[in-house]
């Protein structure tokens, strides 16, 4: 129940009444280390960092979902994928930076502490990023893996002689469910010409794949992409994304192998709100009783130190007296 | 129509939205972007929404949420800048002393302040009083009221977060005052629940003068609250534990029941020294722990096949991922699932932990023979060989079954049971009264507890005048021998829901608040138990084959200790 409108009002109306006491001496703020300054701006631009990046791999899913690694180019895809990317590597070196500033020693201790939760809760943030990007990048590679051998058989080809793979290939793209079961690598031969006629029978034409009869292999691939089946344009960009995608599955395998020694360093042994909260009283106050213990024995230290002084003292007057 | 209901998630999905820093207003202006600018928040509780807290959320969890760190408002605090302040505390005036302190040291850049519902009506201006004295008045930048004052045990089990609660509420020497104060802190943790939850109740309340004046209490609440939308309409049951002092008694043989008994129990953890005066905390909670949320209800004996069985699947999952990560160095999925297998190994671990603790009590107590004694007590097929055997009254006991006597609180726990389910006229009567001679004689601390039993059990009708004699007479014509046995709360609710017109459920007093439009009824059945509830009513009613889907509510999780141990300082203060 927001209660924050009432609550508001109410303080108004105390401060307007005329005879109402204010605090006479307010504090003054205490003052901030500028470093702490530096590293609360930066964790907030991290986070804001990681929420764009969540977005782009959002939108990362449905491009590769929505794309075809045969017909569609990967321009589109290879820049998103290369902005995460960049992003990702940005953020974690970032986090990284601003890691080693916790270690500064003008900073109090709830700061120290403060710090160190917002490192691992970024580090936590990334950690979800990181593995659906390398989902979605192994997702791509095994399609363009896919799509580059289809190109190569189809490269190899001379002539409308399409495989039974390849057509296989472009019915999954296309047609997922009339995909034929047996895998067998035979050229199928068919009329150049396609028949018009319906009732001739012909293995790529009809019922041998499904029940109702489809387009033409021209009309499937569409006629730009049949004609030049795939350009040697697209071929090239197509392995450069390859190659691309294989560096960054390494280097998020990397960015993993660091992280997980972090976060296995950060996990609770007890994941118990109040269990921690008392434990951290207790641990209080055992560096209080240690802190009591330190200024008896200081204490003690200089008693001693002044009773040597006295006996010293008492000694070199004795000395003195006796030598008169 | 029937809805799932859940006080867990209710209660989790209301701090997290807290914990987002949003208030109403921002609900309907998406584009305010001060909510991202302030990530990060610190958590400043009280010793009691610490208790609320615990259960709900870890300190993992809280990270999520942006939380960075957790402190006591009571503890020295140093100033954290740049960092927004979150409380949650309880509506007291030393709270409102410390948020005075906190504002004009400059603790934290901004402060959000939420309190328990329901707050008294002058707590609010006495804050804005303090608040307004301060120098930076545009400090709070929120302030609600959450109808979170309750423990959760699971997400249809709750309890207040009172103690003592039978003691307190039948205690001769208390005044009016404290105990309708009582009364009505219990019946704000009732509230809440049905606040979360959306419900408008329709109160079934025991022919006991406290369960009615809770009721009343209740409904005050509900009507006084002016969020309170409902959403469906439920029955409400308000058991009073005077009517059945049989369920704490008994001895218990479930996983969950004995880890209550034996161990000590706090909503999502157990708590227990061993030999070697180590102290073990470990989490329970059936939303991160399978083997809890698929066990705890089995019977003992079950658990530890159903451990072995875990620990056969673990040690052949964990081969098969070593020989897929020996075989190929960059195996994701397999190094994926070694997450996963660590989660299951430590799970098993504290399971075969606590299972051996139990075991060894089982053990030193004959906990097993206790527990079947108990069961043929309550069913009316009382062994007497067996009773005199564990009571040590015969000492021929057979060589090839040897039971020891049990220990002496076991035992007064024992003839308590009797005293209530054995009729005066029955055979077995004897037994008792030379059980009862044999103890006397010994000087048990928890024998008190019997005599206050014995002293308020007649076996005649009660009287409508008495207030506490005579309470647990009806339980005594009720037993079928050889017959299923049930709890009395869980027949009463039986012929409740199968419409059977029985004399006890005519007794109940039916109420409502008023409300239009009446919101649609829901199957579910929310039990309080006023006095304090048991695990054995919270499995017997949440039972797998229940009819309905109940959520059940206690003024606190009795043992069987902390019952006696309120029983006897009963019976002390009368002497």
């Amino acid at each position: 129940m927001d209660r924050t409108r009432e609550f508001l009002s109410l303080v108004s109306s105390f401060q307007s009444q005329p005879n109402f006491v204010r605090d006479p001496a307010p504090q003054t703020p205490p003052t901030i280390p500028q470093s702490f300054v530096t590293f609360d701006q930066r964790s907030k631009q991290i986070n804001k960092m990681l929420q764009t990046a969540a977005q782009k791999i959002g939108y990362y899913k449905t491009l590769l979902s929505q794309k075809s690694s045969i017909t569609d180019s990967t321009q589109s895809l290879d820049t998103i994928s290369s902005s995460i990317k960049s992003d990702i590597s940005m953020i974690s070196s970032s986090i990284k930076s601003i890691d080693a500033q916790t270690k500064n020693k003008e900073w109090s201790p709830i700061m120290l502490n403060h710090a160190k939760a917002v490192i691992q809760i970024l580090n936590k943030r990334l950690t979800p990023i990181l593995s659906s990007f390398q989902e979605c990048v192994k997702k791509q590679t095994t399609e363009l893996q896919r799509a580059q051998e289809r190109t190569q058989e189809v490269m190899d080809m001379s002539g409308p002689k399409v495989t039974r793979r390849r057509a296989k290939g472009i019915l999954s793209d296309r047609r997922p469910d009339l995909v034929p079961q047996d895998s067998s690598d035979e050229p199928i031969q068919f009329n150049p010409t396609y028949p018009t006629n319906q009732n001739q029978p012909n293995v790529f034409m009809h019922n041998s794949f499904g029940d109702e009869p489809f387009q033409t292999p021209e009309e499937l691939l569409g006629a730009s992409d049949f004609q030049p089946l795939i350009t040697e344009r697209r071929e090239q960009q197509r392995s450069t994304t390859l190659q691309t995608a294989h560096r960054t599955l390494n280097e998020i395998s990397q960015m993993f192998q660091n992280m997980g020694r972090l976060l296995a360093q950060q996990r609770d042994n007890l994941q118990l709100i109040d269990y921690n909260l008392d434990h951290a009283n207790v641990n209080m106050d055992m560096s209080i009783d240690q802190l009591e213990k330190a200024r008896s024995k200081q204490k003690n230290r200089r008693k001693r130190i002044i009773q040597i002084l006295l006996v010293i003292f008492v000694v070199v007057l004795l000395i003195g007296l006796l030598v008169r | 129509m029937n809805r799932h209901f859940s006080i867990k998630r209710e209660a989790t999905d209301r701090l997290i939205k807290l914990f987002s820093l949003k208030n109403d207003e921002d609900d309907l202006m998406p584009e305010n972007d001060e909510v991202s600018e302030t990530p990060w928040k610190i958590l400043v509780l009280d010793t009691h929404t610490k208790q609320i807290l615990s259960p709900l959320f870890t300190p993992n969890q809280l990270h999520q949420h942006g939380v960075t760190l957790f402190v006591d408002i009571d503890s020295l605090r140093s100033p954290l800048p740049l960092t927004a302040g979150l409380y949650f505390l309880t509506p007291t005036n030393p709270n409102i002393s410390f948020i005075q302190t906190d504002i004009s040291s400059h603790l934290y850049d901004s402060c959000y302040l939420s309190f328990l519902y329901p707050t008294q009506s002058e707590f609010f201006p006495d804050l804005a009083r303090a608040v307004a004295s301060c120098t930076p008045t545009d400090y709070i930048k929120g302030v609600s009221e959450e109808p979170l004052d309750f423990l959760t045990y699971d997400h249809n089990f709750f309890s207040t977060r009172l103690t003592d609660t039978l003691f307190n509420l039948l205690r001769p020497d208390v005044d009016s005052g404290a105990k309708d104060n009582l009364l009505k802190q219990i019946a704000s943790s009732l509230a809440s629940v049905l606040l979360l939850l959306g419900i408008h109740p329709i109160f079934h309340s025991s022919p006991t003068e406290d369960s009615q004046s809770l009721t009343r209490h209740v409904t005050s609440f509900l009507q006084s609250s002016s969020s309170h939308r409902p959403k469906y309409q439920c029955d409400v049951f308000i058991f009073d534990r005077t009517t059945d002092f049989v369920a704490p008694l008994l001895h218990p043989w479930s996983y969950f029941g004995l880890i209550n008994e034996v161990l000590q129990f706090s909503p999502a953890r157990v708590c227990w020294t061993d030999k070697e005066s180590k102290t073990h905390v470990e989490n329970l909670n059936g939303d991160t722990d399978p083997f809890w949320s698929e066990h705890f209800r089995a019977s003992f004996e079950a658990i530890g096949p159903a451990v072995k069985k875990c620990w056969d699947d673990y040690t052949a999952e964990s081969e098969s991922v070593k020989r897929s990560v020996q075989q190929d160095q960059t195996n994701d999925t397999a190094i994926k699932k070694l997450d996963s297998l660590t989660d299951t190994k430590e799970n098993l671990d504290k399971h075969t932990l606590i299972a051996a603790e139990i075991t060894n009590a089982i053990k030193t107590r004959q906990l097993d023979v206790l527990s079947t004694v108990s069961e043929n007590i309550v069913r009316g097929t009382v062994n007497e060989d067996e009773v005199r055997q564990i009571a040590g009254l015969d000492e021929s006991s057979d060589p090839s079954h040897p039971i020891h006597r049990a220990d002496n609180a076991d035992l007064v726990r024992m003839l308590s049971l009797l005293r209530l389910t054995v009729p005066m006229s029955s055979p077995t009567s004897a037994l008792v009264s030379s059980l009862e001679q044999s103890l006397s004689a010994l000087d048990i601390p928890s024998f008190s507890a019997y005599n206050y039993i014995k002293r308020n059990t007649t076996h005649s009708a009660p009287s409508p005048e008495s207030t506490t004699s005579g309470r647990f007479s009806s339980f005594i014509s009720k037993i079928a021998p050889g017959g299923q046995f049930r709890h009395q709360h869980q027949r009463i609710l039986n012929d409740f829901v199968d419409n059977k017109q029985s004399a006890e459920l005519r007794a109940f007093h039916v109420s409502s608040p008023p409300v239009h439009p009446p919101p649609p009824p829901s199957d579910t059945v929310v039990v309080f138990e006023l006095g304090g509830g048991t695990v054995a009513e919270y499995l017997a009613f949440t039972a797998k084959d229940s009819r309905r889907k109940v959520i059940y509510g206690c003024s606190e999780l009795l043992t069987a200790s902390s019952f006696l141990d309120q029983l006897t300082r009963l019976e002390n203060l009368k002497s």
